[in-house]
């Protein structure tokens, strides 16, 4: 088991997008990247994100982030990658480290 | 265009219904498409993403090589607002171009009180809403979907309309529009008129249904656009039938949707595998009108809940009976425990159940609460109609003595058991049995509702009740015919908009209109006479009306 910390971009195609609807991004992004990511427990599972502070409406940036946790072990590396390519334009993957 | 928006979006509610780019939205090259197709949903984005019709036409259409379909919906009135005070037209969610400058746009016709939005996309598109007033230079404007099945009320704003499932001839009308690309709009519509199941107002022929023959073979969208933000069914969907078998004499969709046609259980898991995999969607829906009548309906549903149970990916069933079966294989496949179910009786007493041709006895329905029940369900909601053919007050008695007994029965599982009683007013519907049938009042419906109200107070009961002066309106476009046009454009002058939405529904506009246009509305719910010439007997569903007459005997 192992957390990556991404830091990612909201750029002007995905500022009109709220906070929650980003983070419903974020979580079909890593269903369909097939990515080991974990699930809390429970009736009604979700998964084991924390999101970074939520950005105002309209607004762009480089520098937000989340922090996912995986069961296994997953490299970060990977996780960028996989996720990169199911993430929409606007959204950008800019470091993936170990925490 | 860009800067316009950039401008604007920050003064608006929900800005992402405006900005496209979602997950698998196409985006085509505009000048190299030789057919430039809008599918316009006449109310707002979360409503018209929700669409399967739509979704269907959109994929369909942008795998032809050389058509392009966008899309676009009803803004919402502060959008409105600003759209006008910053002289942008309605455009479509992909290219951002002007509905105007499109060479077909598409309305889904869900519901009868979206007809003011669709006048109002026409005029802020940039089209003049009035066929007549239209010239070659301006885009077709074609509806399908639900309300076709009376489609005078709109006949002077549509320059044809699609009987039945367009997705049956859709490739059909994208060939002949291709085709005539540079030919008048007279010379198109008299070459879609050739087809089967186009209505072309002005030519007067019955015009016979078309559906498709294989739910197999025809194309279905498993790379659905994926809103940013959350539609009103925020899953899946794979559609496992089409049709239902029961033919309750109210169900509009019931008698129009035939014949039954199941999708085979190898097709459906394998949209259902590719469906999951390009959405990433954490919810499966299989749906129909009935799924109870899928005939493998068990296998299939544990075949998915087993493959999808450890992807944390929950299977959900809507519009089944409820019975004892029912809510063992819901338990069974859910991945989240469902705590309430649904029951519509649609009447009090058996009687009435056996005259609107509802096939569900009291036993049924005890046995259906109890099996919820001894399965640690909490909630029911049940639903009932008031004003149906042949209804007597002990019928509304009935509704409250069934709701109590209902109520008993789930207070002797849990004392946490509670119901919800939902009534709507029944809507006599073309192309029904009872498309000859009078519609209770506004007053009458009132008191009715007041009448169970009164009677169902205590704890675990709630009553909620469809609004109806909404229930009129529709009740007016369902069997109204082409004299209504000016009433739909004097009501939107007044400032009629999403009447969909109560928070949003004006109805003493919608008086205003009725009395300037010098139409008694009233006229339109009363019974009639069964050799009276109705205005959408040139349609035919598939069901010849002698079929209806004689299901039509209350007796």
């Amino acid at each position: 088991m192992n957390r990556v910390k991404i830091k990612y971009s909201k750029g002007e195609e995905i500022k009109f997008i709220s906070h929650r609807d980003l983070m419903r991004v974020f979580i079909r992004a890593i269903r369909r990247a097939e990515l080991p990511i974990a699930f809390s427990q429970g009736f009604n599972p979700h998964m084991k994100i924390s999101w970074g502070q939520a950005l105002k409406l309209g607004k762009t940036s480089d520098d937000e982030s989340a922090t996912l946790q995986f069961e296994g072990w997953v490299k970060p590396q990977t996780v960028m990658e996989k996720l990169s390519q199911q993430l929409p334009p606007g959204i950008e993957i800019l470091a993936a480290d170990l925490v | 265009m860009k800067d316009s928006l950039e401008k604007i979006l920050p003064e608006v509610r929900k800005p992402a219904r405006y900005i496209g780019n979602e997950l698998n939205s196409s985006h085509k090259d505009w000048d190299k498409a030789k057919l430039h197709v809008a599918l316009a949903y006449p109310d707002t984005y979360e409503i018209g993403m929700s669409n399967l019709g739509i979704q269907i036409l959109y994929y369909i259409l942008n795998q032809i090589d050389d058509v392009l379909a966008e899309r676009s919906a009803a803004p919402w009135p502060d959008m409105e607002e600003q759209l006008k005070a910053n002289n942008i037209p309605l455009f479509s969610l992909e290219s951002e171009k002007p509905l105007k400058d499109f060479d077909l746009i598409g309305f889904g016709l869900g519901h009868e009180l979206t007809y003011t939005n669709i006048y109002n996309m026409l005029k802020l598109g940039g089209i003049p809403p009035w066929k007549k007033d239209r010239k070659d230079s301006d885009p077709l404007v074609m509806g399908g979907g639900p309300c076709v099945f009376n489609p005078e009320p709109l006949a002077d704003f549509f320059d044809f309309f699609v009987i039945g499932e367009a997705e049956e001839l859709i490739e059909e009308i994208a060939d002949i529009l291709k085709n005539t690309n540079r030919e008048s709009r007279i010379a198109k519509l008299e070459a879609l008129a050739k087809l089967g199941g186009i209505y072309v107002p002005g030519h007067s022929n019955i015009v016979t249904k078309r559906h498709i023959k294989n739910l197999d073979t025809t194309p279905y969208p498993t790379r659905p656009i994926i809103p940013y933000i959350e539609a009103i069914h925020d899953r899946a969907v794979v559609e496992i039938m089409r049709g239902c078998k029961w033919g309750c004499k109210f169900c509009q969709a019931g008698w129009t949707y035939r014949p039954v046609r199941e999708k085979s259980m190898e097709k459906v898991i394998e949209q259902a595998d590719e469906i999951m995999k390009n959405t990433g969607y954490d919810e499966l829906s299989l749906v129909s009108l009935s799924s109870s009548d899928y005939s493998k309906i068990d296998e299939l549903a544990k075949t998915l809940a087993q493959k999808y149970a450890p992807k944390r990916i929950n299977i959900s069933l809507p519009s089944m009976r409820t019975n004892t079966f029912s809510v063992k294989l819901a338990k069974e496949i859910a991945r989240v425990r469902p705590s309430g179910i649904t029951i519509a009786p649609e009447a009090g007493t058996q009687r009435l159940r056996d005259v609107i041709g509802k096939k569900m006895t009291e036993q049924d329905i005890l046995e259906g609460v109890k099996a919820a029940f001894s399965n640690s369900i909490e909630s029911i909601k049940l639903y009932f109609m008031l004003g149906l053919p042949g209804e007597t007050p002990e019928d509304l008695v009935g509704i409250c003595e069934l709701s109590r007994k209902i109520l008993a029965l789930g207070k002797t599982y849990t004392t946490r058991a509670r119901i919800t009683v939902n009534l709507a007013t029944f809507i006599p519907k073309s192309h029904t049995p009872f498309q000859w049938e009078k519609q209770i009042s506004i007053d009458e419906t009132l008191e009715k509702q007041k009448f169970i109200k009164n009677n169902l107070k205590g704890k675990g009961i709630s009553v909620r009740w469809h609004e109806a002066s909404a229930s009129f309106l529709e009740g007016v476009f369902a069997r109204g015919d082409e004299k209504l046009s000016k009433v739909i454009e004097k009501a939107w002058e007044l400032g009629a908009r999403l009447d969909a939405w109560s928070e949003h529904l004006k109805f003493d506009i919608w008086q205003k209109a009725f009395a300037e246009c010098g139409i008694d509305p009233n006229v339109y719910l009363r019974e009639r006479p069964k050799d009276e010439p109705l205005p959408w007997d040139f349609i035919d569903p598939g069901v010849p009306k002698e079929i209806l007459l004689r299901e039509s005997r209350k007796d």
